[in-house]
């Protein structure tokens, strides 16, 4: 962990920990370290580091994880995936077994693995034939009335995501998807910059982040 | 030179009319201070949430430091302005302080004088006051992207003085 | 005279201008159906949209003002002078690297690879064949600038002490504006975007793009405006049947222009952090400068009309009106430019008001501001001047003269259709640059009348930008023969001779550099000295 953030997670734990204050959401900032890191990131020496500390083994060889639970990282964008393993290391998202699992690594190491599963390719979304029309309804156009905005304008006309931290979400497990919407409403999760997804998901309900699921999950059969 | 002398007149006139025309604004930008957002100011759009002012907990309406009426502090991202919903007193200056998480955006509420452009690197600041209260959407008007239609946020300007007006 | 070279390489320049005209129309149709939702859904999409809206915007502000821009010039020059091209293979080198940079660009934005808007503010960054694409048109028009200078200088040492012709002296004014106006995007681009988009430099100040931005983008609408002011002094006059009024206050006019049209960039970054209100307030003052001109132009240009009514009869207050050739499509088209100049004038004047331009900045009324005085009065002349000089450069009478009334009738009245709407959905508050409007609020209702009569608007110009392309296209292979001659105004008073300054540059041009220096320099030198963060590329 380099010097600056250690210092900024323990200033950021500190301060939570005396004035009841929450801090930021997350301590990851895309500026100029930040990307030169993830420019120099390499996807091989990522692929060894993924099978070093055993990523493989809930997050899959391809990166599509086998527990529907699970999230799948194949085809993540690398700066999303690695302000998730950042925030997992600094408990701004808060997993004990990820927490576990990434202490040990330096930023370089996450940054490779992020770009390692980045470099695999995309499963597309499940865009099942079933999909109501209300759901259709949100993915491209949202809700006015509860200002949601439509998925497709963040997180792009294919779920493919876009700059900097608005995540694929195409080629997930239905399963982690709907969990996911869930901890977001629930503000259990809550490492999203500006709450813009805790905003939208506390306006869903619970049918329609099934829906969701529908239109951009992989099916739980498949792998 | 031959200038016509029907032209002359009209020369002047033209000059007149531009001169009044500059004249009032002139009166009013020295008189009310009454002038277009410009306070060139340069902030850390990367790191914009690990700053002081537009950290997540920093942001919304809170009193003016500097004595009168309050402070509203906004960020503006793709695809929204955060927070989502400004609940503010009529007749009370009120200063809004805007930056960018990402890239140009503008903030404008129809039939009021909150209009700025928000530039990455750049902090917008707008002083004003709400004579009427209402309910006023707070639209994106400068293209940032293919979700810009839906950029947009409310919001509720309540009479001073009313119960609602101290709450945020 | 009639130079074969010069016609051909006009007629070139015209059919690229005219031909953008129409794709982009066709584009325009589409966007104004999909803001009033009428479109199927599966045609509903906001990357359609914005591509569609990224190649109407280069197209109509790029591609035609620049091609007609060049074809009237090189036409007038060749026939007012009465010399051929000063280098006739580079000027046609300055067509194909013109066409060139359209086509790259054109390549890219159909493809949704560049939805920038004509604008491309950064840090959207689009694919870099656009940018590169858009240096090549700037490059290219300057080899038209360039030819422009050496014909006027040719001539000068040839007619020693006596007055540039009128057309001339304009195409030479509108040559010089825009050599110094386009310095601003050509900085911009050559130097912040292309290398930004190719990934050779990692951040861009968003602030200072914007301000070299701004440096043309107010005078480039002037040089769009120059033929048709150019025409209006030059050939309306005679082709009333009468007189241009006075020749001296035509150059008055486009001097004006010149030197008060390029130092005021501020007014589109009145709402900008980034510039103090003290350099926003003088560039609002020299704004309202450049109103004068365009007063001068009409009491001129409606006192040669007058005289041209009066010596067809007509008496009385305003019956010289009636008494006007509006059979001659020229002179009809001057007719409703000069109508259509009115509210786009005043729409202007609103805009550059300093902090009232608060209350419409960004809204709806600056785009319907923008199509009016642009789509209403420059374009309309352009349609004029094209049914003017066709047949000179020909050699063919036009196809069908009655066919080119309805054309301008249609376009005349589908211009106000368009945007007087326009104007009201942004004094409604409705945001621009929108491809739909999903918001919880009762003004979309209020909105939705409007944007039905835009649809309207559109469908009327679409009907008119096609007879003006069947009309051109048939008077290529029309049998009646016509008269190559291009006949310019004579004035009232014959203009013996003239002080220096309204028939020579060099003092202009100076005023122009201490006056940019004065306006621009420590604008643009603060965010050397500022400490300001650069921005890095964001998708669209």
């Amino acid at each position: 962990m380099s010097p600056k953030i250690l210092a900024a997670t323990l200033l950021a734990l500190a301060s939570a920990a005396s004035s009841g204050q929450a801090g930021p959401s997350s301590l990851v900032a895309f500026d100029a370290p930040t990307r030169a890191l993830l420019a120099s990131a390499d996807a091989a020496r990522g692929k060894e580091t993924a099978a070093d500390s055993k990523c493989n083994r809930c997050h899959g060889e391809k990166g599509i994880s086998e527990d529907p639970e699970d999230v799948s990282l194949a085809g993540q964008r690398a700066d999303y995936t690695f302000k998730e393993l950042m925030d997992y290391k600094s408990k701004h998202r808060d997993d004990i077994e990820m927490y576990r699992r990434v202490r040990g690594l330096d930023d370089k190491q996450l940054a490779d693995l992020a770009v390692w599963y980045a470099s695999l390719p995309l499963p597309p979304s499940a865009k099942a034939a079933e999909v109501s029309a209300a759901t259709r309804q949100l993915v491209f156009k949202g809700d006015p009335k509860r200002m949601i905005k439509p998925c497709a304008s963040c997180h792009g006309r294919s779920g493919q995501g876009s700059k900097r931290d608005l995540a694929a979400i195409t080629g997930l497990r239905r399963g982690y998807f709907i969990t996911t919407l869930k901890a977001f409403k629930t503000e259990d999760r809550a490492n999203d910059i500006y709450s813009r997804m805790r905003l939208i998901a506390g306006a869903l309900t619970d049918e329609e982040i099934k829906g969701l699921a529908d239109y951009y999950a992989m099916a739980d059969s498949q792998k | 030179m031959h200038i016509d002398a029907t032209e002359r007149k009209w020369m002047y006139v033209s000059l007149v009319m531009t001169a009044v025309m500059v004249f009032v604004l002139a009166f009013y930008a020295v008189a009310s201070n009454i002038r277009p957002p410009s306070n060139v100011e340069t902030i850390d759009s990367d790191r914009l949430h690990l700053t002081k002012e537009f950290a997540e907990d920093n942001l919304g309406v809170k009193p003016n430091p500097d004595g009168k009426g309050l402070v509203v502090t906004m960020v503006a991202a793709r695809y929204g302005f955060y927070p989502q919903h400004i609940k503010v007193p009529a007749d009370t200056p009120i200063r809004f302080r805007i930056a960018s998480f990402d890239v140009l955006h503008g903030l404008d509420v129809p039939f009021t004088n909150l209009s700025t452009m928000v530039v990455p690197g750049y902090v917008s600041e707008v002083d004003t006051e709400f004579p009427k209260p209402g309910e006023y959407p707070m639209f994106c008007n400068e293209y940032c992207g293919l979700g810009h239609d839906h950029m947009w946020s409310r919001l509720t300007v309540v009479s001073k003085g009313s119960a609602e007006a101290h709450q945020k | 005279m009639n130079d074969s070279h010069v016609n051909r390489l006009s007629l070139a320049n015209y059919w690229v201008g005219f031909l953008a005209l129409v794709a982009a129309v066709i584009l325009g149709v589409f966007q104004v159906a999909e803001r009033a939702d009428l479109l199927p859904d599966g045609l509903e999409s906001p990357v359609l949209y914005f591509a569609s809206m990224s190649t109407h915007g280069v197209l109509m502000a790029y591609v035609l003002t620049t091609f007609v821009v060049v074809g009237f010039g090189y036409h007038t020059a060749a026939t007012s002078l009465k010399q051929p091209l000063w280098n006739r293979p580079l000027a046609w080198a300055g067509f194909w690297v013109t066409l060139l940079g359209v086509l790259l660009a054109a390549s890219v934005l159909l493809a949704g690879r560049a939805s920038v808007l004509y604008t491309f503010y950064p840090p959207l960054r689009a694919n870099p064949l656009l940018y590169i694409g858009a240096a090549l048109l700037v490059v290219g028009s300057w080899v038209w600038c360039l030819q422009m200078i050496m014909m006027t200088l040719t001539w000068k040492r040839a007619h020693p002490g006596e007055p540039v012709p009128l057309v001339q002296f304009g195409n030479t004014t509108n040559a010089t504006l825009w050599l110094w106006t386009s310095l601003g995007v050509a900085a911009e681009v050559i130097f912040q975007l292309i290398p930004w988009s190719l990934g050779l430099k990692d951040t861009v100040d968003v602030g200072l793009a914007r301000t070299l931005f701004s440096w043309t983008l107010h005078a480039i609408v002037y040089f769009w405006l120059f033929p048709a002011y150019i025409a209006m002094y030059t050939l309306v006059p005679r082709a009333a049947g009468g007189r241009l009024f006075s020749d001296e206050m035509g150059r008055v006019a486009f001097i004006l222009l010149l030197v008060f049209s390029v130092p005021i960039g501020f007014h589109h970054l009145y709402m900008d952090p980034f510039q103090a209100a003290g350099w926003k307030f003088l560039h609002m003052l020299g704004t309202f400068m450049v109103m004068l001109p365009t007063l001068l132009t009409g009491f001129t240009i409606i006192a040669s009309l007058e005289i041209a009514g009066r010596l067809r009869g007509g008496r009385g207050l305003l019956g010289w009106i009636a008494a006007l050739p509006w059979k001659d499509p020229l002179v009809l088209a001057a007719i409703q430019a000069l109508l259509v100049l009115i509210g786009g004038g005043f729409g202007g004047a609103i805009n550059a008001s300093y902090a009232m331009n608060t209350m419409v900045h960004n809204t709806q009324w600056v785009t319907g501001h923008f199509h009016m005085i642009w789509g209403g009065t420059a374009v309309l002349m352009y349609f004029g001047i094209a049914y003017h000089c066709w047949p000179k450069l020909t050699g063919r009478r036009l196809a069908s003269a009655g066919m080119a009334r309805a054309q301008l009738w249609l376009w005349f009245i589908g211009i106000n259709v368009l945007t007087i709407p326009w104007h009201v959905l942004g004094l409604l508050g409705q945001p621009r640059r929108i491809s739909s409007t999903p918001y919880d609020n009762p003004l979309v209702a209020q909105w939705y009348p409007y944007e039905l009569a835009m649809v309207a608007g559109g469908l009327i110009l679409l009907v008119s930008a096609l007879l003006l392309i069947v009309n051109l296209a048939r008077s290529h292979g029309s049998d009646a023969e016509a008269d190559r001659e291009m006949l310019y105004a004579e004035p009232v008073h014959p203009v013996l001779s003239l002080p220096k300054p309204l028939n020579s540059f060099a003092l202009w041009n100076w005023i122009i550099l201490i006056y940019m220096v004065a306006s621009y320099g420590y604008p643009i030198a603060q965010f050397f000295v500022l400490k300001t963060y650069g921005t890095t590329p964001w998708g669209i």
